[in-house]
């Protein structure tokens, strides 16, 4: 009976695993399908992307409650207690990159309506190093590896450089030719949201770090001295 | 069971030995009591006879009388008078003849004065022993009748019994131990060809399917032993034509290059091939991982929980982005079985190439209709201008229009030409002659149709370094062409006082012709696709030069036809274009 009991509570446990993995799947074809919206112009893809972001904020709800009714009903402790809690962490993380991507998504839509201001590279280049980070931390939080936990605090500061150079060269365009305040305030925008889709991805990272050490390093210094 | 049978054994065997015992003990004893009884009686007819002649008064007679038979015939002789009175005993003293009570109602007695014979089995007070008595009656010479009586103690008799009773329950104990002892034997030498039969069982059970057991004729064992050894014979058959069939099947599914995965209805997969792993990336173990741990794809999730809902196949095309950006037809098939769900099968085939073919078929469409509509257009539009009257108004300017259409139409002349030759290198039909080829008369009629052009660009062609060359195996019209495509393109693209050098070496039965320029050299990025058709590094750039993008496809092409191959290295201090031909 125990026994039944256990395995009944870990079926519960993998599903929530699962339906998490699921959720940053889609949150990982988001980011890269907001960009691919930008870079092509296609308006079409980004109609969808927007959309997407519903059936996010639904699988958020969806695993909240999974989480709930598992510390309700069972009681975890130790290493379960960890898992459920960082599900509840993880799940919020990954809601906000989708809200992230529906925002890029939203004003790719209005960038795609006026002339192109410039070649977009430095955004894609944030962009898939943000897809990585994510796309890292949650590898990580599949393997329970802390390593390469570890490694996505640091690709989060190669984003948040590429965000600080794109910013100086819009205040250039925008200094030049005050025609092109709107969409540089919106290509603007557009990396802030990438500097904060990175930080999520540390944030999860470091999670998993407390998930598989039990060592809670948030807000310390990513590398060591 | 070895127990049960020992003490089945010996449990018939106690049984029988007490029904023989007690058998052989009674017909033993009657037999015994009859004997004696009857020599007592005969011994008494005898002592009758005697004492009926030898006694003439019975008082006076009987005592010495019944000492002398007695002496003789070994046993207690007693002589009784009718009424009772004991006369004469040979065990006892006359004087103490008194003292015995009147024998008259003896059993004995009575019956030998009744019958004439009379016999009885008594504890004898006198002796103090159980006694067997037999009396006669006589008639002495005188008096009346009188009775003599012959006793014998039973003792003796017992002493008989306890010989036989030791002696027929030793032997019978003795058979019994013997019984136990041997039956003890056999079954040990039974049981211990079962235990070796059992041990050989045991590790054919645990794989060692070669092992037989030794057979022994006729006994039980050795039968068991035949049918083991046929069943382990069957049994390898059987397993060695699963892993043969098994072995074949991994085979097939490692040299398959699409990537195959199975997985149960809980999406825990239980099969992949290598090509799957490489399409994924993985380098772990896959078998027994849940679906989503190997991919967070939502369409490959999607696909998995449509097929399983549906139980129908699925066919969709899947755009991975890591490691590397791939389209993948994957095919999803449920493993029904006997209608229920087993699982689902997925086939991955990777159509990467055929996509990025197929897009080169379309941009190659739409860059020859737009290389050609340009200078049509530009044709068009200036004799449209003729015609609307600037011939007649205004002589000058209609000769440089012409002039323009002039130079488009030439234009449109060559991109024919180059599309013409191209279709014709790939559908094989042109013809190329093969012979022994200078290097060095090829690139000096190439460097004199080149003069002019590097004479007013300020760029030197320096073709000395194939003076002495080796030959090569070509067409020479062809490597005429290559030539002039390399050398041209290379004065193109080198500012003024830049040169353009050619340099042969031989490497092995190879030629190796480099064509170095000292010009704007070509981005990293451009290098892998410059020998594609239409693709142009800075296409405002190459139509202003009056390329047609096309030449660089065509020397890729003749080169090839002609068993050679080209290449190209760039830095930013120019460039160098290889071609790779056969050595003459």
């Amino acid at each position: 009976m125990k026994e039944l009991i256990r395995s009944q509570f870990d079926a519960e446990l993998n599903d929530v695993r699962a339906r998490l993995l699921e959720m940053g799947g889609k949150v990982e074809l988001m980011i890269a399908n907001s960009m691919t919206a930008l870079v092509e112009r296609n308006s079409a893809l980004a109609e969808r992307t927007i959309l997407s972001d519903l059936e996010i904020n639904a699988m958020e709800l969806e695993i909240d409650r999974k989480c709930l009714h598992i510390l309700a009903r069972r009681q975890p402790a130790a290493k379960d207690l960890r898992f459920v809690t960082l599900a509840l962490k993880i799940v919020t993380d990954l809601e906000r990159i989708g809200d992230q991507c529906a925002s890029i998504a939203k004003h790719a839509l209005e960038l795609n309506r006026e002339a192109q201001l410039k070649p977009y590279i430095d955004l894609p280049r944030m962009a898939e190093a943000a897809n990585n980070a994510v796309r890292d931390a949650l590898d990580a939080f599949v393997r329970g590896d802390a390593q390469s936990a570890a490694r996505v605090r640091q690709a989060d500061g190669f984003v948040d450089e590429l965000n600080e150079q794109l910013q100086r060269e819009l205040l250039t365009f925008m200094m030049e030719n005050p025609a092109t305040v709107g969409r540089a305030m919106r290509i603007n925008s557009i990396s802030k949201y990438l500097e904060r889709i990175a930080d999520h991805a540390t944030n999860i990272a470091e999670m998993v770090i407390f998930m598989v050490d039990g060592k809670d390093i948030r807000h310390t210094s990513a590398s060591p001295g | 069971m070895k127990l049960r049978v020992m003490a089945a054994q010996l449990l018939i065997v106690l049984l029988l030995g007490m029904v023989i015992y007690g058998y052989l003990d009674r017909t033993l004893e009657r037999y015994q009591s009859t004997e004696v009884t009857e020599h007592l009686t005969n011994d008494a007819g005898l002592a009758r006879t005697v004492a009926a002649r030898e006694i003439r008064d019975l008082r006076r007679d009987a005592p010495a009388l019944a000492a002398a038979i007695g002496r003789e015939i070994k046993a207690r002789v007693t002589i009784i008078a009718g009424n009772g009175e004991v006369v004469g005993d040979s065990e006892l003293t006359p004087r103490e003849l008194a003292s015995l009570d009147n024998h008259a109602g003896r059993p004995e007695v009575r019956a030998a004065l009744a019958k004439g014979r009379g016999s009885s089995v008594r504890y004898s007070e006198t002796l103090r022993t159980d006694m067997l008595y037999v009396a006669v009656p006589f008639r002495p010479a005188t008096g009346d009748n009188a009775v003599l009586r012959l006793a014998l103690p039973l003792s003796s008799l017992e002493a008989a019994k306890r010989d036989f009773h030791l002696v027929l329950g030793g032997t019978l104990s003795l058979a019994a131990l013997l019984l136990v002892l041997l039956s003890l034997l056999l079954t040990r030498v039974s049981a211990r060809s079962l235990h070796a039969v059992a041990a050989i069982a045991s590790r054919i059970g645990q794989g060692e399917l070669g092992t037989r057991v030794p057979v022994e004729k006729g006994s039980e064992v050795g039968e068991l032993a035949r049918v083991l050894n046929d069943m382990a014979l069957r049994t390898e058959e059987q397993l060695g034509r699963i892993s043969a069939e098994k072995n074949r099947l991994d085979t097939i599914l490692r040299g398959m290059g699409e990537g195959i995965m199975v997985a149960d209805p809980h999406g825990v997969i239980t099969l992949v091939n290598p090509a799957f792993k490489g399409l994924f990336a993985i380098q772990d173990e896959v078998e027994g991982k849940q679906l989503i741990d190997i991919s967070r794809h939502p369409a490959l999730h999607d696909s998995f929980r449509d097929v399983i809902a549906q139980r129908q196949e699925r066919v969709e095309e899947l755009l991975l982005r890591s490691p590397k950006e791939k389209t993948v037809l994957t095919h999803w098939v449920p493993l029904l079985e006997n209608g229920a769900l087993q699982g689902v099968v997925a086939v991955f085939h990777d159509i990467s190439d055929i996509r990025q073919l197929e897009k080169m078929r379309r941009d190659f469409v739409a860059n020859v209709s737009h290389e050609l509509r340009t200078p049509v257009t530009v044709i068009k539009g200036y004799a449209e201008t003729l015609l609307a009257g600037v011939l007649e108004d205004n002589p000058d300017q209609a000769a440089r229009f012409v002039g323009i259409i002039f130079a488009h139409a030439d234009r449109l002349g060559s991109l024919i030409g180059d599309l013409l030759t191209l279709s014709q290198l790939e559908s094989g039909t042109l013809v190329m002659e093969s012979r022994s080829v200078r290097l060095y008369d090829v690139a000096e009629q190439v460097r004199a149709l080149l003069e002019q052009k590097a004479l007013e660009r300020r760029v030197t062609i320096d073709v000395a370094g194939l003076s002495d060359a080796p030959a090569v195996i070509a067409d020479p019209g062809r490597l005429e062409q290559v030539f002039l495509n390399l050398m041209d393109n290379a004065i193109k693209y080198t500012p003024a006082g830049g040169s353009v050098t050619l340099s042969a070496e031989a490497e092995g039965d190879q030629v190796r012709i480099v064509v170095k320029d000292t010009g704007t050299g070509i981005p990293p990025s451009d290098l892998p696709r410059i020998f594609e058709r239409f693709y142009r590094v800075d296409s405002a750039r190459s139509r202003e030069e009056g390329g047609t993008g096309l030449g660089l496809a065509i020397v890729k092409h003749v080169v090839q036809m002609m068993g050679g191959s080209v290449g190209a290295e760039s830095s930013g201090k120019g460039s160098s274009f290889y071609v790779t031909l056969k050595r003459g």
